[in-house]
């Protein structure tokens, strides 16, 4: 039994958190949830969709990347612009009318139909991703240099996006949208929410299974070898540049399935989603939650927002800002591994040497009395 | 292992704290969670007992928490004095306050943890376009209402949300009205980045072109822009007459002080803004900006028995130094209002309030002067102020529309804005 | 010609402003490898300072001295933005040697609190600070004018940089830093106090974003988020110029002001700085370790 835990903990936890988020909806047609929890649940698996896409490349390939927010609103924008159509019959949207424009623009084109718009999700993030990654990484940028250079795209698409207004209507982004499935909102809908929110949850499931299929192989252990020792890795003969690629490649389209996701249950996409703020919350998510494991991932995702949600109302909204900044500080500081880590390694750490005390001290007195 | 156990215990309690309180959160989400901050008591529901839950939802973190918070005091003042003059229907107003942390997609989360969680009667809230855009769907989807307190950029009206700050015409077309009077006829339209200054300065132009006027410069300036210099050589280049200005709350802070390091005062470079309030005044100062002219329905200086009680009680509650503006003050008009129409209908019920606003008779005496919600688009007739800062850091009006104004958020009474065809699409 | 000239001063003078807030990033990014992402926060500090000190002097002094509160506020905010730098030191950054990204991420943490402790101290609302009247306006020659602030502000970069260099180059404790930064424990065993190097070396690069505070606070908005207008445009001037080489970060502020203010000439802003940013980052595909770079045989750094 222990040693079931101890090997299949991880998949037991996430199975144990699917299981939960999939009775909410039942609980929500029971009266005992409010829609606006289960719709909100259906954000936080988006979210935690981007956290496992975040620690693949951070926790296992030790990348830090300051800019997945971009991505995430790239999937958000590349599905929004679907459901725009979809509500406006194919025909321009107001903000382009605003801008002066007549007909549709061709990069609005492809997001005429499902199946075409679906694919654009992926290719379009793992195309900028791929380009960016391609440069970087093959001129060795590594390190904070990688951090600091993905921040700064992110800070130039977010103006691009902005300046670009006719076509992605500037900061106020894409919104009064529908879900993907048509509106889920109110109780006429719930049929078509609970659909939207067991897809959510079964991309979610999906992607989990993926990452820890690619971490459990020797690709994962290479992934490893590249964030412990890069240079090792590139003498024992494997082209690291290549690899690291790969994995930003595929965390990027990771965070734009994501995006994907969260657009449907959000009703709108802004450029808020690309700042470097926004990306670099989705690093605490996994910070906190514990780097390199993927159920941390997916864990601190849920906790963060779930405080997040349940705190930043009212009076507490100045000390919610300490809290998460000094929670932040001190995982970081104290609790390398988050949440998960101390779980692990920390706490039967902590309970052994406890036991060792006691058992000395009994030992101890125990050598007393016989003396 | 013993050196580190204090430290580890201290953060072991941090951590363990933290995930109580989701524990907690998650049990309570259905039911009150966020009580108001005055310590007030938190009530179940609308219905029941002797309150009513209303909701807040301005952005208290972030980079529009600057201008927000004044706005929600004003919500807050209009509340207490509600209660204390007995209520509303009977009841006591209990206020629920969420966060928007300046973030469109978090204003649209908790404007739907507000509406559909805490159950509130009503909401007042949201500052920018892009927040109000967010959270329209939410409401209109709940059939919630909301009552949004700033004025913006027109092109929109939804049945469920009663916008008390200025239309276009009722802000924008009567100053530029003014100005093309006074004998403007070279504008330069400098603006930030958002939809705002870019829908006013579409208008603007229309109205500027028919009026045989002449729109010699067109500029956007960053979010966060800290550096107005190459913007500034462009209007030199230009040499307009007046300059149209929509920048917003930190934007114009470096603007004027950079134009006040080039020797520049509103004598050579006179300015005509959309976004300067007393706020706003006091943090560029008005020794930078008097003589400048700024286009709103209500300001401290106002001379009206309504205002003076506004003013003393506001500065009474939040402090000597605050200042009202036309934001705060049409914030405080959205809770009065809200109460008219609840005891015209006669309940809190969102349908029974729509029908009374739609009746067009919702007004109150508002330190602006009396103000009336129009049935038909739910924006209010307002009247408008032309004014001028002077070096106390107060504006004073120059010119006031004879009456109050309709509002028309599409322009759809005005040939030239027809003609330019800037109404949007169906 | 009158036009080249403002527009060369214009460029100049944003580049010193960029430059100013990123010597103290140089310093502890370049020579302790330390990511302060609470940077911009110290900037912010600095300008608060700036405003504390014109409402005290406003209170307590006589109208005619009250100029003075300016060259008074310049030691007060360093001074501040020192102290809080050591403390932060001590308490946080210690820990974080050799883990740069955690630094990095430990430190936005860092920058959460302060600016949430703005709001709480000073209010949501911006404050003012109005230019002491020996540095309002400006002088006109030819046509242009040049506003006594920014030429103040670049008095200001040239002294910051002038002291930063005599310290690091021709003090003792200069030559302790140099040493405990290129080689720490052989620095140790020749009896250098390294973690008091430490802990000065990041309360200065802290000061000096306090003195920045100090030059922005004329020039725009004080509020809890002006950090965040910063901090970017430093981080690319100090990876731009190289890591470790004041000179770096001098030409790295140059580039990248001068670039953003001659684009922005012919586009608009939001296009410049988009601009600006893919142009470095392109150039950084050339030299990854910034324009220069200090050699050393050593494969991981």
């Amino acid at each position: 039994m222990n040693k079931l835990i101890k090997k299949q903990g991880s998949n037991i936890c996430f199975g144990v958190i699917a299981v939960v988020l999939a009775v909410m909806p039942l609980l929500y047609s029971a009266g005992l949830m409010n829609s606006s929890t289960v719709l909100f649940l259906g954000k936080c698996t988006a979210f935690a969709i981007a956290a496992m896409g975040i620690d693949l490349i951070w926790g296992y390939t030790g990348i830090l990347s300051l800019g997945h927010g971009l991505y995430f609103a790239l999937g958000g924008y590349a599905m929004a612009m679907y459901l725009k159509l979809q509500s406006t019959g194919g025909k321009i949207t107001d903000f382009m009318h605003t801008g002066g424009l007549t007909e549709l623009p061709l990069a609005w084109k492809p997001f005429l139909n499902l199946p075409l718009s679906l694919i654009m999700v992926i290719v379009v993030p793992a195309a900028v991703s791929g380009v960016i990654g391609y440069f970087i990484f093959k001129s060795r940028v590594k390190g904070v240099y990688f951090s600091i250079i993905s921040q700064a795209l992110t800070w130039a698409a977010y103006s691009i996006f902005i300046a670009l207004s006719p076509y992605t209507n500037g900061n106020v982004g894409i919104t009064e949208i529908k879900s993907i499935f048509g509106s889920i909102k109110g109780e006429s809908n719930k049929s078509r929410m609970f659909l939207l929110f067991y897809v959510a949850l079964a991309v979610m499931i999906g992607v989990y299974a993926l990452c820890k299929f690619l971490v459990g192989r020797k690709f994962g252990k290479l992934l490893i070898a590249i964030r412990d020792g890069e240079n090792r890795t590139y003498f024992s003969g494997y082209k690291v540049s290549s690899y690291k690629t790969f994995v930003y490649v595929l965390s990027a389209v990771i965070a734009a399935v994501a995006g994907a996701v969260f657009v449907n249950f959000n009703g709108s996409i802004t450029p808020s989603q690309m700042t470097i703020s926004y990306s670099i919350t989705m690093v605490i998510w996994v910070a906190i939650g514990g780097r390199g494991t993927i159920i941390g991932a997916v864990i601190g995702a849920f906790l963060i927002n779930l405080c997040e949600y349940n705190l930043s109302s009212g009076a507490m909204v100045e000390i919610w800002q300490y809290i998460i900044g000094a929670v932040f500080c001190i995982t970081i500081l104290f609790f390398k591994g988050g949440i998960v880590g101390f779980v692990k390694d920390q706490l039967p750490e902590m309970i052994a040497s406890r036991k060792n005390k006691k058992a000395k001290t009994e030992k101890a007195s125990a050598e007393k009395v016989k003396a | 292992m013993k050196k580190v156990s204090l430290r580890k215990i201290a953060a072991l309690a941090a951590s363990m704290a933290m995930f109580a309180m989701t524990l907690a959160g998650c049990g309570s989400t259905a039911s009150d969670s966020g009580a108001s901050s005055d310590g007030t008591t938190s009530a179940a529901a609308a219905s029941g007992d002797d309150t009513v839950k209303v909701g807040l939802l301005h952005s208290l973190t972030g980079s529009m928490a600057i201008s927000e918070k004044a706005v929600r005091d004003a919500e807050v003042l209009a509340i207490d004095e509600i209660n204390s003059a007995g209520g509303v229907l009977g009841k006591q107003i209990v206020y629920v306050e969420e966060d928007g942390a300046s973030e469109p997609s978090t204003f649209a989360t908790k404007a739907e943890k507000l509406v559909d969680s805490e159950k509130v009667a009503t909401v007042f809230g949201c500052w920018t376009s892009s927040s109000r855009k967010a959270v329209k769907p939410v409401f209109e989807d709940y059939n919630a209402l909301l009552w949004y307190p700033v004025q913006y950029e027109g092109m929109e009206q939804s049945p469920n949300i009663v916008y008390t700050g200025a239309a276009p015409n009722q802000q924008i077309v009567p100053a530029i009205e003014y100005l093309l009077d006074k004998g403007y006829k070279k504008f330069f339209l400098l603006g930030s980045d958002y939809v705002f200054p870019r829908t006013a300065n579409m208008i603007i132009t229309a109205q500027v072109q028919a009026a045989g006027g002449e729109v010699v410069g067109e500029e956007y300036a960053d979010m966060d822009q800290t550096d107005f210099a190459a913007i500034i050589s462009k209007i030199e280049a230009a040499q307009p007459e007046i300059i149209i200005n929509t920048l917003n709350g930190t934007g114009n802070v470096s603007f004027f002080k950079q134009m006040a390091e080039k020797n520049y005062t509103s004598a050579e470079y006179p300015t005509m803004s959309f976004s300067i309030a007393e706020e706003e005044v006091a943090t560029i100062g008005a020794d930078i900006l008097k003589g400048h002219m700024v286009s709103w329905n209500y300001y401290e200086t106002t001379d009206t028995p309504e205002n003076k009680a506004f003013v003393e009680a506001y500065k009474a509650k939040f402090g000597e130094s605050r200042v009202t503006s036309d934001p705060a003050e049409a914030a405080y008009d959205a809770v009065y209002l809200w109460k008219a129409a609840c005891e015209k209908a006669g309940s809190f019920d969102v349908d029974a309030v729509r029908e009374a606003i739609a009746g067009g008779d919702i007004s109150f005496n508002a330190p602006e002067g009396t103000v009336t919600i129009n049935g038909t688009n739910q924006h209010l007739t307002k009247p408008v102020r032309i004014g001028e800062i002077r070096d106390d850091g107060l504006i004073y009006e120059v010119y006031s529309t004879p009456t109050a104004v309709d509002p028309d958020p599409y322009l759809t009474t005005y040939d030239w804005a027809v003609e330019a065809g800037i109404q949007p699409i169906e | 010609m009158a036009q080249f000239i403002s527009t060369l001063f214009n460029g100049l003078s944003l580049s010193s402003i960029i430059l100013l807030t990123s010597i103290g990033l140089a310093v502890t990014f370049g020579l302790m490898r330390v990511i302060n992402m609470a940077h911009g926060e110290f900037v912010m500090i600095g300008a608060y300072m700036t405003y504390v000190t014109q409402q005290i002097f406003a209170a307590v002094f006589p109208e005619s001295v009250r100029d003075i509160y300016y060259i008074v506020s310049i030691p007060v905010a360093f001074g501040t933005a020192f102290l809080l730098g050591s403390l932060l030191e001590r308490f946080v950054i210690q820990r974080l040697y050799g883990r740069e990204i955690d630094s990095l991420l430990a430190t936005w943490g860092i920058s959460l609190i302060l600016q949430q402790a703005a709001r709480s101290i000073f209010g949501t609302q911006g404050v003012n600070v109005t230019a002491p009247s020996f540095l309002q306006g400006g002088v006109t020659v030819g046509g242009c004018t040049f506003s006594y602030n920014r030429i103040f502000i670049m008095f200001m970069v040239l002294l910051c940089l002038f002291i930063v260099w005599i310290i690091m180059y021709k003090s003792n404790f200069g030559k302790q830093m140099r040493a405990v930064m290129q080689n720490r424990p052989m620095a140790q065993c020749m009896g250098i106090n390294s973690r008091k190097v430490d802990n000065i070396t990041f309360a200065l690069g802290s000061g000096l974003a306090g003195i920045a505070g100090c030059s922005v606070a004329l020039l725009g908005s004080i509020d809890s988020t002006v950090g965040q207008s910063y901090i970017v445009n430093s981080f690319m001037a100090v990876v731009l110029g190289g890591v470790g080489k004041l000179a770096g970060t001098v030409l790295g502020s140059t580039i990248i002001g001068s670039a953003s203010i001659f684009t922005e000439n012919y586009t608009s802003s939001t296009i410049a700085k988009a601009i600006v940013l893919l142009i470095v980052i392109v150039f950084l595909q050339k030299r990854p370790q910034g324009l220069f770079v200090i050699k050393s045989r050593s494969l991981d750094e």
